[in-house]
């Protein structure tokens, strides 16, 4: 363990309550903890340590960075309330905010005070993101907005939302797209919560724009540069990402590796979930180690796909090893049916399938 | 550097493998496979041997050099390239001698044979003599020594003993899924068994730590299997073409050859994986367990991509002249050599459960 991991070890040592590690389930869904964790993390400057004191961090090297990030998840740190808030929303700001955006927004969306919604699904644009067709038209300084999102994510708690507009009509789809800073209190915002199929550990909402002011300081990057900012912001946290699905996969196995008695079977399905699991850890390691040393490493997609269905074969192992005592730990549905989702967002595995053939593999684009 | 980094193999790993890849290509892996389908008998060990390559990932007061990541850099080339020269055979002896305690320089001097075996070795004499009623031995004709692990009823041992000795008898040649790699049987013993010219006698409980370091060859050995039938099934269809397009435009292609890529990234993570487990001084259990898992998802994806190669070739692909049944016939009898893959996820999880008990 290096000095860096055994004083982020002390932190966490003086945070948590002594019987966090036996009591995480229930910790799990203990707000108040979960946000004060966020802002003390920040505080400290542990919460995204690769940034500098004063923003959340300490600036550690890309490898000391990860090995806190990685010993934070074997201490299973509470989930953070609004994680695209700080994985996703706070560094497009940081990357491609004015002075006045990043005073006003940057500490907040970092620390958990300000909640962000991502704005990017449409009806007609889930996984084909470059087909959105909510409008943004300026005029005098302001912007109008039209349309629709849907799938957002949090959108009936959030404060804030990285919306995603067509800005250029004439242009080629992704070359069209502009991000706006929307005030999710701006008159003509409706947002309408999407009841879920289970109890979802995050909301998602439909989000209605109708005639809605955006001010032009608002725009974030470039005009009809919105593509830029969605694909540079999305990558920022690759790293967080694999390590939450290591981290969930290993938790939805929690019940079967502590079951008092498995068959033969069911200890096979079990040894195959740990190599599921060891596979994304190693590959999540082995992407990281072979970007910081400069060489071509497996895509980012290859996680994406390994995780999910991983997070997924963990769930269904645990919930048909409980057999009829599932009756009783409705959780073990709710964590199947949840699981169920991590194939779906973020981008299908259908859609990284075709991501790593053609990408990776340098098979024909096209599909029919 | 922290450990994690040497996932991403080092300059001196990469510059390895790209000798041994230019080196084993050499040998025409699948020219000679072809030819042991036919009754030839596979050679190459001089080439093998006058390289180095059989010192790699040997401890350096034995004489070797380099690490384990570069013995498993290298495997999985041998295995990309069908390489049919028994370094595999030699890497499990070697590397099954090295935990047992029991290598010796010039046992590398030679192939060597390597098998695993139900049986008694009687220690009365000190040395040990051994008595083994069927021994399959990997690289068996033309090994210098066989090293046996043998399983009794309440202990095993590892030993290492020489063909010439008296009492080893051939008992016939199984017909084989791979010919290029020869799995001969052999009787060890008699009334008065065979005497060891090494042994080491271990708790039946030590086995699976004993048969790691092999594990961690044998996982990267596949990798290399599936690895080489991906690359081959990738070309095959960039150049097929049907309804007007290179078949590869299809989706049901991509995306069954998308998932043959993840699955040979998740394996090859856990074989490099596996080889840094066993740096460790001693390595543990978790070490064993991380190569029962390399070992048995590197024996799965093999035989999947294989496969899958098979299927992509159409007609072809049951045809002799096809490459993709050599991958197919590597992948089968390469995979089973250390115990099913079910066995071995099954190992994996009770160490797993075990642990978890010791730790709460």
């Amino acid at each position: 363990m290096t000095d860096v991991t055994s004083e982020f070890e002390a932190f966490l040592d003086g945070f948590l309550p002594a019987d966090y590690a036996e009591n995480y389930q229930r910790y799990r869904r203990d707000v108040k903890l979960r946000t004060e964790y966020q802002a003390t993390a920040y505080d400290a400057g542990w919460l995204i340590p690769e940034w500098g004191p004063g923003e959340g961090g300490r600036d550690l090297s890309v490898p000391d960075a990860l090995a806190v990030k990685l010993a934070g998840a074997r201490r299973r740190v509470p989930r953070l309330m609004n994680i695209q808030g700080v994985g996703v929303a706070a560094p497009a700001i940081r990357a491609f905010g004015t002075a006045a955006q990043r005073e006003r927004l940057l500490r907040p969306a970092a620390r958990g005070d300000e909640w962000w919604a991502l704005g990017m699904s449409e009806p007609g644009a889930g996984s084909d993101l470059a087909a959105l067709r909510t409008t943004a038209t300026l005029a005098d300084g302001v912007f109008t907005v039209n349309g629709q999102k849907v799938w957002t994510t949090q959108a009936d708690e959030a404060r804030w939302c990285t919306l995603y507009v067509r800005t250029d009509p004439e242009a080629r789809p992704h070359r069209g797209i502009s991000c706006l800073v929307l005030d999710l209190r701006s008159p003509g915002v409706e947002v309408r919560p999407i009841r879920t199929a289970g109890p979802a550990v995050e909301s998602f909402s439909e989000v209605f724009l109708d005639d809605v002011k955006v001010p032009e300081e608002a725009l974030l990057g470039p005009l009809h540069g919105g593509w830029g900012v969605a694909m540079s912001s999305l990558e920022h946290e690759r790293d967080m990402i694999w390590i939450n699905t290591w981290l969930e996969t290993t938790r939805a196995l929690e019940p079967t590796l502590t079951a008092p008695e498995l068959s033969e079977h069911q200890l096979v399905r079990l040894g195959r979930s740990l190599a599921d699991a060891e596979g994304v850890r190693l590959t999540g390691l082995r992407t990281a180690a072979q970007r910081w040393a400069g060489l071509p490493s497996p895509a980012s997609s290859i996680l994406k796909l390994l995780g999910s269905e991983s997070v997924q074969r963990a769930a269904l192992l645990s919930l048909e090893t409980a057999g009829a005592r599932a009756f009783d730990d409705p959780a073990l549905f709710d964590e199947r049916l949840e699981s169920l989702g991590a194939t779906i967002y973020g981008g299908t595995s259908e859609i990284q399938r075709n991501i790593i053939a053609e990408r990776t593999l340098g098979l024909p684009k096209g599909t029919p | 550097m922290t450990d994690w980094q040497l996932l991403a193999p080092d300059e001196d790993a990469l510059a390895l493998a790209d000798t041994a890849r230019a080196q084993f290509r050499s040998l025409h892996g699948a020219a000679a496979m072809r030819a042991a389908l036919d009754g030839g008998v596979p050679d190459g060990w001089e080439t093998v041997a006058d390289g180095g390559y059989a010192d790699i990932g040997i401890p350096e007061d034995l004489g070797g050099i380099g690490r384990m990541i570069d013995l498993v850099v290298m495997l999985e080339e041998a295995g990309r390239a069908l390489l049919t020269a028994p370094l595999l055979a030699s890497a499990l002896a070697y590397r099954t001698q090295v935990a047992a305690g029991v290598h010796r320089e010039d046992f590398r001097r030679a192939p060597a044979g390597f098998g695993i075996a139900e049986g008694v070795v009687d220690m009365d004499d000190g040395n040990g003599r051994c008595h083994v009623e069927r021994a399959r031995v990997l690289g068996g004709p033309g090994a210098a020594a066989f090293t046996l692990i043998v399983k009794g009823p309440d202990r095993a041992w590892v030993v290492v003993v020489d063909p010439e000795a008296e009492g080893v008898e051939p008992v016939g040649q199984a017909t084989l899924i791979d010919p290029s790699r020869p799995l001969p049987v052999f009787r060890l013993g008699g009334e008065a068994g065979v005497a060891c010219a090494e042994c080491r006698e271990l708790p039946l409980g030590d086995l699976d730590r004993m048969l790691a370091g092999a594990r961690a060859c044998v996982a990267a050995d596949l990798v290399g299997t599936a690895a080489g039938a991906l690359d081959a099934a990738v070309a095959h269809v960039l150049q097929r073409r049907q309804f007007g397009r290179a078949i590869g435009t299809f989706q049901a292609v991509k995306h069954r050859l998308a998932d043959a890529y993840t699955a040979v990234e998740q394996a090859r993570s856990l074989a490099y994986g596996a080889a840094l487990s066993l740096t460790g001084e001693p390595p543990g259990d978790s070490a064993t367990r991380d190569c029962l898992l390399a070992n048995a998802v590197a024996a799965e994806t093999a035989v999947r991509v294989a496969s899958l190669f098979t299927q992509l070739m159409g007609a072809m692909g049951v045809t002799f002249e096809a490459d993709c049944h050599l991958f197919l016939r590597r992948a089968h009898q390469t995979a089973c050599l250390l115990g099913e893959p079910d066995d071995l996820y099954l190992a994996a999880a009770r160490i797993e459960r075990i642990e978890r008990r010791i730790s709460r």
